[in-house]
């Protein structure tokens, strides 16, 4: 084996040098398309999530939100593939990347908004429906009942923060259905009830709501010793 | 004048035994008519109890203290007589013994002269004087039978024994001044009860060895032991007691002793720890007296001190009062205590009281008992007498009386007491003068001569003395005089002495010269000019008679009959100093303060046998060391002498210490190979330095100029000649010494000295000139060792030789040559160097080193350093093979690290890669970039130009073996060295960092980039198909 004179073994250094630069800058470059792989990934996975939601509520409510820009974006995109099926152009995807943080945003929005009316609609009056439990709570026969439907309040409002899903959908539906029971169960279907009801939730009711139907649904269960007659103004007489 | 008059003698030697006593203890007793013709009166002073004295008394005074104080009280009237030895404490009780009243009632006299010689005869004498009685003989065959029926060994052995009883049962345990602990174990005793013995002075007396050391025959036991049976010893001397010498033991005394045991130890501190030899023999002196008394008998019945108590209780019955006059109280040494009692014991009414007087010698009066110091009715001192100028006339008077009993002789004298009457006796008319009367009425016929020429005092001739001579006599004391030493040196010795030179011709003589003062202010050439008319020893002889009868100047015509000395008609003493000669140069002006005393006067001091003052000899020799160098520096006008190598090649020769002072007196001398110039106090020697003393002070010779510090007593221009005659010879030795010593160099020195340089450097590589001239001369002396910026060849087969190399040039370096060829002007800086013959030399150690100096050759002295070039070459000798050999392979090593001979641009391509391994971190060892090369970075920068063809092609010159082409090398040996060094790090940083890139590289990840393209187009192409999706949804 000849011996490598110094000078050669410094120009052997120099070039292994070169080589393992070379490497290390791909290597580099790899990385990044790497993480850029998993963040767009990401950002499908909440496109598809959103956009699955907003079909879902579309069944239930009507939706509004900006369909053009979404459409735009998803121009854009397909813009995008064509243009770095030539060549790849990493700087191209870090722009597009920034228009779907736009359109996940617009869609969870719509998705937001279009639970809170689904819930709204399903369960109307929930403040009304707060008050009459809260006086009913008191009266000996009605507060059994009136506590239940507080319940499936609190209910409803944990599921108005879980979000919009068909899981959470299914429940809203089923505790719809047992507050609509309990209410027909306590009032009945008289209208002039219902409104003595309402009128009591709201501070009092007056003379002229006291109707043989309410007479007898006061008798029928139990509240005539529930109630008394106080001079002055009914709420419902405030309100006129 | 009368013929007769030469070799008169006026005295008889045979009489002087008879009339001069030297110390009257001596003096017979019957001899009171010489002692009071001799009696001049004393310088008395009364001490009174604060020790303060009033002077003015006289022996008279003395005399009616005691005189006054008989009858009159019933309380003793003890007079202390003190002074000096020999100042006549003995004369002044003799007097007094000699004028008290003759039959005065009521008094019984004991006298005590000093001349008795034992301590028995003493005590016999007091026991003599007292009544007879039966307690006076009991005391007197008591000590007897102690003391004179024994034998001495017996005498001694009893003492010994006495005192070891003493020390070892009744010492007290305590002494003030002693460490108690010591004067125990001392004793041999101890206070601690669990001990039972403690080995003590008692018990070493018991050991054989130290036994019969304290018993030897001039310790102090047999002295004590004859100082009661023999004679004392001496004047005024001390009773003998314990010195050091006495337990001062052989060391075989220790065999005696187990070693290591207590008595070995201890007997060993004591022989040699002060803190244990000092309270022994104190101890031992402790109990001496003790023992002694215990010995003689006196301890038990009747004793001295007994018998003079009832001697006195018999006077008092007679109505007799008890007269004691003792000349020397401390002469009874182990009695004294019985004395002093009985001199305190107060007579009240049954004793008689004691009138005392008694002489004792200064420093013994200091230790009486203070109860006897402080009871004293009068303290008279006796003052020395000085040769003062106050004084001299009581000494002429003193002199001159015994020089006339001396004249009379004994019978004479007695003869004219016995005729005398009391009056003639008490006004001293009674001493007969012998110039004015030869017996038969007739004056000395050379009275009239001899008065003139040699002088009288109270109508004494003082011849053979006259005033000159006797004050020089007196002078010779030099301090305090006592009459004891005036008589016996100045009068009776001198008579005796001064008889037979003055009857045999060889008056005064060398021996006479010794009782003198023999200053003078003139050399003896002066005194006694050099003449072929008088002998040698009559010139001694003349030259002794006129510095000692006539102060340096010619003596009196009667004088030199009387001494028969030579008529030296020759002999000329100049009154005057000498008129300037016209050769003497003219001396500046100089204002000097002119000295009281002659200073020459030293110089014939030292010519009559004093030693000359020791910054005297230091000046002379200072001066004429600085006259000959001056001289011997015009002989070599390229030397410089204040160099300090033409310094070192004198010093070797030539030094103050070359000038040797003889005569009286130590004046050092100096190294063996200094030249030597002996200065005799002889005619030369002392001439000689005269002058260069008038020099000295002068710096000219004009003796009559008004400025002179002094006049010169002698011949200026003679000792002018003298001290030229031995400055040019002294130079002219020099000279030659230094002559010797340069021709004696196996080679030229300084031409040496240039080659060894140029050979040094060659060594080392620094003399880039090959061709002889001035540019590489000025090369060889310009460097010198702060020019080597780094020590090169430190290390390595070369590395001697380089040692060696830088040693020399540190050792020789160019003052050589600049001071040893170099004309200068004066002691400026050199103005040219004189090289020419220089060249040869080195020519010769450039064309063929090794055989410049062959090894054999040897420098010495100054010029020894020279032989550190024969040290050189041995070692080039010994190296040059294996540098050689290194030179090659070095070369060889070259030529594979590098790829052309222009090793700097590869340097800088290693360099650059190994910045780019360290930035890459791959740089290995890691550790040595910071460590070793950043450090050597600089290094390796410097050879960034480095072409090394010359060296390669000088490989095959060096193969050949040539040592002109090795030590050619040695200017670019050091780099060779050096970047062989580096390559070693530089090859090991290389490989290494190759190595950590080649694992690097491998370790990198592979990957396939592609893929993730692909991978985030299928993403945006699901994402589009989402939001495109919505739309078709929405539709």
């Amino acid at each position: 084996m000849t011996k490598q004179s110094l000078s050669e073994k410094a120009r052997l250094l120099t070039e292994t040098i070169s080589k393992q630069n070379n490497i290390k800058n791909r290597a580099s470059s790899q990385q990044e398309l790497e993480r850029l792989t998993i963040k767009i990934g990401q950002k499908k996975n909440a496109i598809f999530t959103f956009s699955d939601k907003c079909m879902s509520a579309r069944d239930v409510v009507d939706l509004s939100f900006d369909f053009e820009k979404c459409i735009e974006v998803g121009k854009d995109v397909n813009e995008i593939i064509l243009q770095n099926k030539e060549k790849f152009d990493i700087d191209s995807i870090f722009s597009v990347s920034d228009e779907l943080d736009v359109t996940i945003k617009i869609l969870r929005d719509a998705v937001e908004k279009s639970w809170e009316r689904i819930i709204d609609n399903t369960v109307k009056n929930r403040n009304g429906l707060l008050d009459l439990i809260d006086s009913f709570s008191q009266v000996p026969g009605a507060d059994q009942a009136a506590s239940k439907i507080g319940g499936y309040l609190e209910e409803i409002s944990d599921l108005e923060i879980s979000g919009l899903n068909s899981s959470n959908l299914t429940k809203l539906k089923e505790i719809s259905g047992k507050i609509q029971n309990l209410l027909k169960d306590l009032f009945g279907s008289d209208v002039s009830v219902q409104k003595f009801a309402h009128s009591i939730a709201e501070g009092g009711a007056s003379i002229d709501h006291l109707t043989p139907p309410v007479l007898e649904w006061l008798k029928e269960k139990g509240f005539v010793s529930s109630f008394k007659i106080v001079p002055g103004l009914a709420h419902s007489e405030d309100n006129e | 004048m009368s013929e007769e008059f030469a070799k008169f003698l006026c005295w008889d030697k045979k009489n002087l035994n008879d009339t001069i006593f030297d110390d009257v203890a001596s003096l017979d007793l019957d001899s009171n008519a010489i002692f009071l013709a001799a009696h001049t009166s004393l310088e008395i002073s009364r001490v009174d109890q604060n020790g303060r004295e009033s002077g003015g008394k006289n022996e008279s005074d003395v005399l009616e203290s005691l005189t006054n104080a008989i009858g009159q009280r019933n309380e003793n009237t003890v007079i202390a007589v003190t002074g000096q030895s020999g100042t006549g404490k003995s004369h002044l009780v003799k007097w007094i013994n000699a004028n008290l009243p003759q039959g005065k009632k009521g008094i019984h006299v004991i006298y005590v002269p000093r001349e008795l010689r034992t301590l028995r005869e003493l005590i016999g004498r007091v026991l003599d004087g007292l009544p007879k009685s039966d307690d006076v003989e009991k005391v007197r065959k008591k000590l007897d039978k102690a003391v004179v029926s024994k034998k001495p060994e017996q005498l001694a052995e009893e003492l010994l024994d006495s005192i070891r009883i003493i020390i070892k049962h009744e010492l007290a345990d305590n002494k003030a001044e002693q460490d108690p602990e010591i004067r125990m174990q001392l004793l041999g005793r101890t206070h601690d009860t669990d001990v039972s013995k403690v080995v003590g002075l008692p018990d070493f007396m018991l050991v054989k060895g130290v036994r019969d050391h304290l018993l030897r025959k001039d310790g102090a036991i047999f002295k004590i032991i004859n100082s009661i049976r023999d004679v004392r010893e001496g004047r005024d001397s001390e009773d003998p007691e314990f010195q050091k010498n006495d337990l001062k033991t052989d060391a075989k005394v220790h065999h005696d002793f187990g070693v290591n045991s207590d008595e070995y130890w201890k007997w060993n501190y004591i022989q040699t720890d002060p803190e244990w030899m000092t309270p022994s023999i104190s101890i031992l002196n402790e109990a001496l007296k003790q023992a002694f008394y215990r010995m003689s008998g006196m301890n038990e019945g009747v004793n001295i001190q007994s018998v003079f108590e009832s001697s006195r209780r018999q006077l008092k019955a007679e109505n007799k009062e008890l007269v004691l006059l003792f000349e020397d109280l401390a002469q009874f040494g182990f009695f004294d205590g019985e004395i002093f009692e009985s001199l305190l014991l107060q007579p009240k009414t049954e004793l008689a009281a004691i009138r005392a007087v008694f002489a004792i010698t200064e420093g013994k009066f200091q230790v009486l008992p203070s109860t006897l110091r402080t009871r004293l009715e009068h303290h008279y001192r006796i003052d020395s007498l000085s040769s003062s100028e106050s004084y001299k006339s009581k000494l002429y008077e003193f002199l001159s009386k015994y020089l006339n009993i001396a004249r009379l002789g004994k019978n004479r004298i007695k003869d004219s007491w016995e005729s005398s009457n009391y009056a003639d006796r008490k006004s001293g008319k009674w001493v007969p003068n012998a110039c004015l009367n030869l017996s038969d009425g007739r004056e000395c016929p050379h009275k009239l001569v001899c008065w003139q020429a040699f002088g009288e005092v109270d109508d004494v001739g003082l011849y053979p003395y006259n005033k000159t001579a006797l004050n020089r006599a007196i002078n010779a004391f030099e301090g305090q005089i006592t009459p004891r030493d005036l008589v016996s040196s100045t009068v009776k010795d001198f008579l005796a002495d001064s008889w037979v030179e003055i009857n045999g011709g060889s008056f005064p003589s060398e021996t006479t010269r010794e009782r003198f003062d023999f200053s003078v202010n003139a050399s003896k050439s002066t005194v006694v000019p050099v003449s072929t008319d008088v002998s040698e020893d009559d010139r001694e002889r003349l030259y002794r008679c006129r510095v000692i009868w006539a102060d340096g100047v010619k003596e009196n015509s009667v004088i030199t009959q009387a001494f028969s000395l030579p008529e030296a008609k020759s002999n000329h003493v100049s009154d005057h100093p000498q008129p300037v000669t016209k050769d003497f140069p003219e001396a500046p002006e100089v204002d000097r303060v002119k000295p009281k005393a002659d200073p020459l006067k030293k110089l014939y001091d030292w010519e009559n046998g004093k030693p000359l003052p020791e910054q005297d000899v230091k000046d002379f020799r200072k001066s004429l060391f600085s006259i000959v160098c001056s001289r011997v520096e015009s002989h070599f006008p390229l030397l410089n002498f204040q160099s300090d190598k033409v310094q070192i090649l004198l010093d070797d020769l030539f030094g103050e210490l070359s000038f040797q002072f003889r005569g009286e007196g130590d004046y050092g001398r100096g190294s063996a190979a200094l030249i030597s110039f002996q200065i005799f106090p002889d005619d030369q020697g002392v001439n000689m330095l005269c002058g260069l003393k008038w020099f000295m002070d002068h710096a000219h010779w004009d003796a009559f100029n008004e400025a002179r510090n002094y006049d010169f007593s002698g011949n200026v221009y003679d000792a002018k000649l003298y001290f030229d005659e031995f400055v040019e010879d002294c130079t002219d030795k020099v000279v030659s010494s230094i002559e010797s010593t340069i021709s004696s160099c196996p080679i030229e020195p300084i031409s040496a000295t240039l080659a060894i340089r140029a050979l040094a450097l060659r060594s080392l590589g620094r003399l880039n000139c090959d061709q002889v001239g001035p540019d590489i001369i000025d090369e060889i002396l310009r460097y010198t060792r702060e020019s080597e910026p780094t020590t090169k060849r430190s290390e390595g087969n070369w590395a001697e030789v380089s040692k060696i190399a830088l040693h020399i040039l540190d050792r020789i370096d160019s003052s050589w040559v600049v001071d040893y060829k170099s004309a200068r002007q004066g002691q400026g800086a050199p103005l040219a160097i004189d090289a020419v013959d220089l060249y040869p030399a080195l020519k010769n150690i450039l064309e063929d080193p090794l055989n410049y100096i062959k090894s054999e050759v040897i420098f010495e002295g100054a010029f020894s350093d020279l032989n550190l070039g024969t040290d050189l070459i041995s070692k080039i000798d010994e190296r040059k093979d294996a540098e050689q050999q290194d030179l090659i392979s070095k070369l060889c090593i070259l030529q594979t690290n590098f790829d052309s001979p222009n090793v700097g641009s590869d340097l800088r391509e290693i360099v650059i890669a190994l910045n780019r391994a360290k930035d890459e971190n791959l740089f290995r060892p890691a550790v040595e970039y910071r460590e070793k090369f950043i450090i050597y970075l600089p290094i390796i920068e410097g050879y960034y130009d480095l072409d090394v063809s010359s060296w390669i092609e000088s490989l095959d010159e060096i193969k050949s073996g040539d040592v002109n082409r090795i030590l050619d090398a040695q200017v670019w040996s050091n780099d060779l060295i050096q970047i062989g060094g580096l390559s070693v790090f530089l090859n090991k940083w290389l490989d290494g960092s190759n190595k950590q890139a080649d694992d690097a590289l491998r370790e990198l990840p592979g990957g396939n980039i592609a893929e993730f393209e692909e991978k985030i187009l299928g993403h945006l192409k699901d994402i589009s198909g989402a939001l495109l999706g919505i739309e078709g949804k929405k539709l």
